[in-house]
């Protein structure tokens, strides 16, 4: 049996299939404007890859901020119970999960691979991918490499400001005084360290602590935190996919639940596909 | 693809819930009515001091600012308030109620006084007198004040005792406190006198008391009735069926409303009816609810089987007074002075048990917890409220570290749906489910009732 976990999230849209054994495939590319049709692409590409037609798929889960515009989901399920299954299935011993995502950063405290607890920034942009994609067009520089950047520096620049926008005009200020890039990033990355620690605290972190989504793949970020945690953290080989690998397991868990009336649905789920075909 | 319209308000499970809103259209229906008459027309806060019900003795007609914000936010009208009071400098910071309740100001002083016509419900008429309270809430005191000045009104503030747990139970706390309120509402009363050249119907004042008492004493009865499981009423009904008790309870038709309240819930309990037909968790929500939103606890129980046994401690009636403090008292202003204070300190004793403070919109829910059985907090924190925001995360930690029950922490306002993130509601009720299930085990693990 095949199942899959489709996660669209506000920056990346990440998709998984797997079978009882494990993981097959899974790929991830730009969150666009158009969800709908995106979620359409994004899945026949994993099915190619897989070398699976759509109706060998048993259970999809959708998760993630779009998780509503995914029309041939059987299920849909919080981003957050999703990144959780994700991450304790790739680390059986996780206690605390800080996922830094593009629009908002989670704290998720587990045990026994079952949420106890959470906590997820409000409506800030400060604290999550966001904050770092306006600092690098600020800088000119590549998202990808703006982490690597900051590691150069031994010693970053004292950077209050938290606030996306006021952080913006705090780095166009620091240039001006003729501070490096990568002192300045140093110390970004050492702020926004610090904001998203404070608030994961709240849920108490305690290890294994495990850090995943964008913000995983960023070494600046994940060093700062890592000091201000205190003891070494965990990262998966590919941090940006545990909430569509959630998907999948609870997809699975779904599957086996699910009785009857398949076939029907399979029906339904072509028919919704199939729309955005007629439209090409 | 067709996709399901979302509705914004809730439907509301009790009948009478769905008649509440006859309340507030009647009163500002009556205030245009007597303002066109030219009779005294007044604006009052939740004064929670009587001063409302004195006031209508003495044949003012009232609204209430408050109950207006959340009626413009409950029809989706609030936000060319809010913004029009924020192109006058006000800060997107200060209490949503206050900021519509400026914009609306402004336009209707900028209208000569005509009540603009697009104005939600009908709108409220100027008034001659403004009418504010110091309990609860510091923000309203500057509020009234502009008002004032922007209608160019005179405003009587009936200054409150913030009394602190220690402080309640010393020696002579209680009988300074309600001598200091007797005096306030002498000069009140004088200040309507002078202002409207005639002096005071004690008659009629005690009959609306006793009107008053009689339609609380239902309302606490309601409360009390709402402890069954599974819950015969949940919160949309209640913050509808609180509008005759908070504003208009000396009214005789919020008397028979609530008798009729008090059977529908009645007959529910005793035939085991719940409010939602699948619940499966009961939860509380503090304090102030998202009125342009309600709807989405309608969600919450059809998604999950979520009840919102009981919320809002500010909002509700207190017990009725103890019979030492009511027999015997025959000045009515000492009456309302022992229940304002009764309302506020209630729940000191809960405070002193627990080993905390305030008791204002915190202690209570200590109680709340274990009497309605409750699996969790849903926290609205709103950015424009401080008294109703840093209690909210001492109430969370509290029911945490004392009773095993979690809570979600929402964000927003209650007027202002720009800073409310409806998918985010969902999604952390979503996760927060099973987070409530997992303390049901742990607190049956501890040995706790529920």
């Amino acid at each position: 049996m095949f199942f899959a976990g489709i996660d669209i999230g506000s920056t990346i849209t990440k998709v998984v299939i797997k079978n009882e054994e494990g993981i097959l495939v899974s790929t991830a590319q730009p969150t666009g404007a158009e969800h709908r049709r995106l979620a359409h692409e994004v899945i026949k590409g994993a099915l190619k890859k897989a070398g699976l037609t759509f109706d060998q798929i048993d259970f999809i889960v959708a998760t993630g901020y779009g998780r509503i515009n995914v029309p041939f989901a059987d299920a849909q399920v919080s981003e957050i119970t999703c990144h959780m299954r994700g991450v304790s299935w790739l680390f059986p011993g996780v206690s605390t999960v800080i996922d830094i995502g593009g629009q908002d950063c989670k704290g998720i405290k587990v045990a026994g691979g079952r949420m106890r607890n959470f906590i997820m920034n409000d409506k800030c942009a400060a604290g999550t991918g966001r904050f770092l994609e306006v600092i690098s067009d600020t800088l000119g520089l590549k998202l990808e490499d703006i982490g690597e950047i900051s590691l150069r520096s031994d010693n970053p620049a004292g950077v209050s400001k938290t606030c996306t926008i006021f952080a913006e005009q705090e780095v166009l200020l620091r240039l001006s005084e003729g501070v490096s890039v990568e002192d300045i990033l140093a110390g970004l990355h050492k702020a926004l360290a610090g904001r998203i620690h404070s608030m994961v605290s709240k849920i108490k972190i305690e290890k294994d602590v495990v850090i995943t989504g964008g913000g995983a793949k960023n070494a600046g970020l994940c060093k700062y935190l890592e000091e201000r945690i205190g003891f070494p953290v965990l990262i998966p080989s590919e941090p940006l996919i545990t909430g569509a690998l959630g998907a999948s397991i609870l997809a699975q868990e779904m599957a086996a639940k699910t009785s009857a009336d398949e076939q029907v649905k399979k029906e339904r789920k072509l028919e919704a596909v199939t729309f955005f075909d007629k439209e090409d | 693809m067709e996709e399901k319209k979302k509705k914004k308000s809730s439907a509301k499970t009790l009948q009478t819930a769905r008649e509440a809103g006859y309340f507030g259209k009647k009163m500002l229906a009556g205030t245009r009515q007597a303002y066109e008459e030219g009779k005294p027309v007044a604006w009052s806060m939740v004064d929670w001091w009587m001063g409302s019900t004195i006031t209508k003795a003495m044949g003012i007609e009232l609204c209430y600012p408050e109950n207006y914000g959340a009626f413009c936010a409950s029809v989706r009208k609030a936000e060319p308030n809010l913004d029009y009071a924020e192109s006058d400098g006000v800060p997107n910071t200060i209490c949503g109620y206050a900021r519509n309740c400026i914009g609306y100001t402004r336009k209707l002083k900028e209208n000569n006084f005509i009540i603009p016509e697009d104005s939600p419900s009908g709108g409220m008429p100027k008034p001659l007198f403004l009418l504010a309270c110091g309990a609860v809430c510091d923000a309203r005191y500057k509020w009234f004040q502009s008002l004032g000045r922007y209608m160019e009104v005179p405003v009587w503030t009936l200054e409150f005792p913030q009394t602190g747990v220690n402080e309640y139970f010393m020696g002579d706390n209680k009988k300074d406190n309600i001598k200091f309120m007797v005096q306030e509402l002498r000069e009140f009363i004088a200040f309507l006198e002078n202002l409207l050249g005639k002096k005071m119907d004690w008659d009629n004042l005690s009959g609306k008391l006793d009107t008053f008492f009689k339609t609380h004493e239902l309302a606490h009865k309601v409360d009390l009735l709402r402890k069954s499981v599974p819950s015969p009423a949940v919160c949309t009904d209640f913050w509808s069926i609180m509008i005759p008790h908070l504003y208009m309870p000396e009214d005789p038709e919020a008397l028979d409303f609530y008798q009729r309240v008090y059977d529908e819930v009645k007959y529910k309990v005793d035939n085991k009816i719940g409010a939602i037909p699948n619940e499966k968790y009961r939860m509380l929500f503090g304090e102030l609810p998202p009125w342009h939103t309600l709807g989405i606890f309608d969600e919450f129980a059809e998604k999950y089987g979520v009840a919102f046994a009981f919320e809002s401690w500010n909002y509700h009636v207190p017990s009725p007074l103890p019979d030492d403090e009511r027999y015997g008292i025959n000045d009515p202003l000492e009456l309302i002075a022992r229940y304002s204070y009764h309302k506020f300190n209630e729940h000191a004793q809960v405070a002193r048990e627990q080993c905390m403070e305030p008791t204002l919109f915190t202690a209570p829910y200590m109680k709340f917890v274990k009497d309605y059985k409750a699996d969790g907090l849903f926290c609205h924190p709103l950015i424009s409220c401080r008294p109703a925001t840093y209690t909210l995360m001492h109430v969370r930690n509290l029911l945490m570290e004392k009773f095993k029950v979690p809570s979600v922490v929402v964000e927003g306002d209650i007027v202002d749906l720009r800073v409310f993130n409806e998918e985010e509601a969902h999604s952390k009720m979503e996760a927060f489910i099973e987070t409530m299930d997992h303390y049901r085990e742990v607190r049956k693990k501890e040995g706790f009732e529920w």
